[in-house]
C-alpha cells in the first residue's frame, strides 16, 4: 500500500430510515395491497440518521467515533462493515476488515466452549486452520481452559463475554471496527481487552472504535471524530473532542426546561417530574452561592406526594462528586400538591472555575420519581477569592477561603 | 499472519445487489458446514432418541399411511405401479420429508438468525442453504430405512435407480433451496409469509403424489398443474426407476427445467433483497 493513500475513504455518506407505523420498519402485505389499490400511499416519515459524512482514515490511525445516543455512530459502523447499505455516498476500503459490533453474536448455549470458538470464528471469517492455530491462545486469553468442553449455557455471563472477545481479538485483520463492547465485563477484564486492542493497534493496524468510556478512548486512540445530528462536527485530536463532547452533551443556561431531557432509567415512576430549573446567575461567579429555584410537574394527577426527597449532586467532568446536597440530610419534610410551588435552593460554593455536571434526583415516599443524571452543565466563572491574577494556576478542586498571617510569639 | 489478500478492496455504494459473488461464497465455504453442523448437533442433542428420530419418522409415517390407504381402498395394501405400496410410499416420503422440512427451515432461517444479520457481515445465502442441508442429512439417514424396506419386501429395483436416486435428490434439493430462498427473503419483508408457510406446505402435500399415484387422478388438466410442482417429477422418476429401466426423458426434462426455474427465481429475488435485510429483519 502506498504510504499516504487513505485506507478508508468515506464520501458523502447518508442513511435514511423510514419511521413507519410499525416498530420494525417491515411491511405487512396489507400495507402493500392498500398502496396498490389506493392513490393515497401510506406515507412513511423519512429520517436521515446520517446526512453527509466525510472523512479519511490512514493506516495505523486509531479513530474514536463519539457522539450522543442517536448521533449515528452505530449506523456508520454498520455501513463501513457492509451490514447495511448507505442511502447515498460511497466508501472505499483497502484491506481486510473485521467488525465486532456485538460480543457473542452467533454463540449458542447448547454447544461447548470449544465448538463455539470454531463456530464464532468461522462466522467472523476465520478459516478452520487459523482457528486451530490460535485456539490455545484464545482459551488462555479468555481464561476458561477448565470449562472449554462444557456447554456455554453453564458459563457465567462474564465468561461468555471473555470467550467472545478473545475470539474476535484474535482475528488479526488490517482494519478492526469495534462498537461499544467494553461497556460490559468487570474492570480487570476491561483492562485486559484494552491492552489487547493496544497491542493490535501498536502492530500497525487500523482501529475504528466507538465507546463512551473516555479512559479507553484516551489510551487507545490518536484521533477522534464527533458526530452530531448525522454530521461530522469535529475531527481532530482526542482531548479536544472529548472536551467538546462532554460539554455539548449537557443542558446549560440560566433557565433550563427539564421536561424534554430523555430519562433512560427504567426504575423511575415519573408520576412527579422535574419541570424546570432557574439559576440566579449563569455562569456562576466564583465564590458566590449557587442559588435558584426548581419547579415540579404532577404528571399522574395525584392529589399529593408526601415525603419528598430532593437531591442535587455536582460532579467534575471526570466524574468526581464534589457536592451532594439532599433534603434528607436537613430533616425538613416537604410534600408536593400544587405545581406552582417554587422550591428554592442555595448551595455554598467554593468550587474552582470550570465546568461541572449537575444531577437532580426526586423521590416521594419510597418511589423513585425522577432522576436527571449529570445532564445539567454548571459553569463557574473565572476568578478566585484571593485576588490572584492567574486562577488557572491554583490547584485543587475547591478554593476555600484561607488566610496566613504572622504573630510574634508572646511569652506565656 | 494476516491473510495474503492484503490488497482486498471493498467499494461500498447504495446499490450493490444483483451480483452473485461465487468467490466470496467460496471464501466462506466452511460456514455452510458450521451452520449445518450446529443445527444438526443442537437438534439431536436435546432429544432422548437422538439420531434415531431420523429413522423412526419415515418408518412410522410409512406404517400409518399404508394402514389408512389400505382401509380406504379396501383389502390389504396391494401393489401400486408394480411395487408394494409401502415401497411406493417410501419413495414419496423420503423426498417429501426432505422438501417440507428443508423448506420450512430455509424460509425461517433469516428471521431466526436476525441478530446475526444485524451485527455480522457474511454472505446471507449461506443461511437458507445450510438450513436445507440439515434436512438432507435426515434424508440420508432415512435412506437406510428405504434400503431395509427393499430387502424386507424383496424388491430389486432396476439398475437405473443408481442414477435416478441421486438425480431425484438433486431435483428436490434445487426445488427446496429455490423456494426456501424465495420464501425466506419474502418473510423478512412481509411478516404474513411466516403464517402462510406451514399452511402452504400442508396444501402442497396434497397436490404432490406422495401417498397416491398421479395416475389415480383421472383429470387431464390437474395432471398438468401437478407437473409445475417439481416434487411430482422427482417422486415419479424415483418410483419409475424401481419398476422399469426405461427413462422417461420427457418427465426428466420438464422437471429439471421447472426446478431450475424455481432455483433461479429464488436466488435472483434473494440477491435483490438481501442488501436490506439488516434494516428490516
Amino acid at each position: 500500500m502506498a504510504g499516504k493513500d487513505p485506507i478508508i475513504q468515506v464520501r458523502q455518506i447518508g442513511k435514511r430510515f423510514h419511521l413507519g407505523a410499525q416498530s420494525g420498519g417491515y411491511l405487512s402485505l396489507r400495507d402493500q395491497l392498500q398502496n396498490l389499490f389506493s392513490s393515497q400511499k401510506t406515507r412513511k416519515q423519512a429520517f436521515w440518521a446520517l446526512k453527509d459524512i466525510n472523512f479519511d482514515v490512514y493506516e495505523n490511525d486509531r479513530v474514536a467515533i463519539m457522539g450522543r445516543n442517536g448521533a449515528g455512530k452505530s449506523t456508520l459502523l454498520k455501513i463501513i462493515s457492509r451490514i447495511t447499505p448507505p442511502t447515498k455516498g460511497e466508501i472505499r476500503i483497502h484491506g481486510r476488515i473485521a467488525s465486532l459490533l456485538e460480543v457473542g453474536t452467533g454463540f449458542h448455549g447448547e454447544l461447548s466452549g470449544r465448538e463455539n470458538v470454531y463456530l464464532n470464528g468461522s462466522i467472523l471469517g476465520l478459516r478452520k486452520e487459523e482457528i486451530k492455530r490460535r485456539f490455545d491462545e484464545i482459551v488462555a486469553f479468555a481464561d476458561v481452559a477448565d470449562f472449554i468442553d462444557t456447554p456455554l449455557r453453564h458459563y457465567s455471563s462474564g465468561m461468555q463475554l471473555r470467550l467472545a472477545f478473545a475470539v474476535a481479538a484474535h482475528l488479526e485483520p488490517e482494519i478492526l471496527i469495534i462498537d461499544e463492547v467494553l461497556a460490559v465485563g468487570d474492570a480487570s477484564f476491561q483492562q485486559k481487552c484494552i491492552g489487547k486492542m493496544k497491542d493490535i493497534s501498536d502492530s500497525g493496524r487500523t482501529l475504528l472504535f466507538v465507546s463512551h468510556n473516555m479512559a479507553a478512548i484516551r489510551s487507545l486512540c490518536n484521533r477522534a471524530i464527533l458526530l452530531k445530528d448525522g454530521l461530522v462536527e469535529l475531527d481532530t485530536d482526542v482531548e479536544t473532542v472529548i472536551n467538546s463532547y462532554l460539554e455539548s452533551n449537557k443542558f446549560s443556561g440560566k433557565e433550563i426546561s427539564l421536561q424534554d431531557i430523555p430519562r433512560n432509567i427504567s426504575i423511575l415512576e415519573k408520576e412527579l417530574v422535574f419541570d424546570r430549573i432557574r439559576f440566579e446567575d449563569s455562569p456562576i461567579p466564583q465564590g458566590k452561592d449557587i442559588e435558584g429555584a426548581i419547579w415540579l410537574k404532577n404528571i399522574a394527577g395525584r392529589e399529593t406526594y408526601p415525603y419528598l426527597t430532593l437531591a442535587m449532586n455536582i460532579d467534575t467532568p471526570e466524574g468526581i462528586c464534589v457536592y451532594h446536597a439532599s433534603t434528607e440530610f436537613t430533616g425538613r419534610e416537604f410534600s408536593h400538591s400544587a405545581d406552582d410551588t417554587v422550591y428554592r435552593f442555595r448551595i455554598a460554593n467554593n468550587l474552582r472555575p470550570g465546568n461541572y455536571h449537575m444531577t437532580l434526583f426526586l423521590k416521594s415516599s419510597a418511589k423513585y420519581q425522577d432522576w436527571l443524571r449529570k445532564e445539567i452543565l454548571l459553569e463557574i466563572a473565572d476568578g478566585n477569592p484571593y485576588g490572584y491574577a492567574d486562577s488557572g494556576a491554583i490547584q485543587g478542586l475547591t478554593l476555600p477561603g484561607f488566610d496566613i498571617w504572622t504573630e510574634t510569639a508572646e511569652a506565656s | 499472519m494476516t491473510k495474503p489478500q492484503a490488497s482486498a478492496f471493498i467499494h461500498i455504494t447504495p446499490k450493490h445487489y444483483g451480483l452473485l459473488s461465487i468467490r466470496e461464497i467460496w471464501s466462506f465455504r466452511e460456514l455452510f458446514y458450521y451452520f449445518a453442523w450446529r443445527d444438526i448437533k443442537i437438534r439431536y442433542k436435546q432429544t432422548f432418541l437422538g439420531v434415531a428420530w431420523a429413522l423412526l419418522q419415515p418408518l412410522i409415517q410409512m406404517f400409518l399411511f399404508a394402514f389408512v390407504v389400505a382401509a380406504i381402498r379396501g383389502g390389504n395394501s396391494s401393489e401400486v405401479n408394480g411395487m408394494p405400496y409401502e415401497i411406493f410410499l417410501l419413495c414419496g416420503l423420503l423426498l417429501w420429508n426432505a422438501f417440507s422440512a428443508g423448506l420450512s427451515n430455509a424460509a425461517g432461517s433469516l428471521n431466526q438468525n436476525a441478530a446475526m444479520l444485524k451485527k455480522i457481515y457474511f454472505p446471507k445465502l449461506i443461511l437458507p442453504f445450510s438450513a436445507v442441508i440439515v434436512s438432507f442429512f435426515d434424508l440420508l439417514m432415512s435412506l437406510l430405512v428405504f434400503a431395509g424396506a427393499l430387502i424386507y419386501f424383496q424388491v430389486v429395483p432396476s439398475w437405473i435407480i443408481l442414477a435416478m436416486l441421486p438425480l431425484s435428490i438433486l431435483i428436490t434439493f434445487l426445488a427446496t433451496t429455490g423456494l426456501g430462498m424465495l420464501l425466506g427473503a419474502l418473510s423478512v419483508k412481509y411478516r404474513d409469509v411466516r403464517y402462510i408457510i406451514p399452511f402452504g406446505i400442508q396444501m402442497l402435500f396434497w397436490i404432490s403424489p406422495v401417498v397416491y399415484s398421479a395416475e389415480w387422478l383421472n383429470h387431464h388438466w390437474l395432471g398438468t398443474v401437478l407437473l409445475a410442482n417439481p416434487m411430482t417429477g422427482a417422486i415419479q422418476l424415483l418410483r419409475d426407476s424401481i419398476a422399469s429401466s426405461a427413462v422417461n426423458w420427457q418427465l426428466l426434462g420438464i422437471t429439471l427445467g421447472i426446478c431450475l426455474g424455481w432455483f433461479i427465481l429464488g436466488i435472483v429475488y434473494f440477491k435483490r433483497t438481501e442488501y436490506y435485510f439488516a434494516d428490516i429483519a
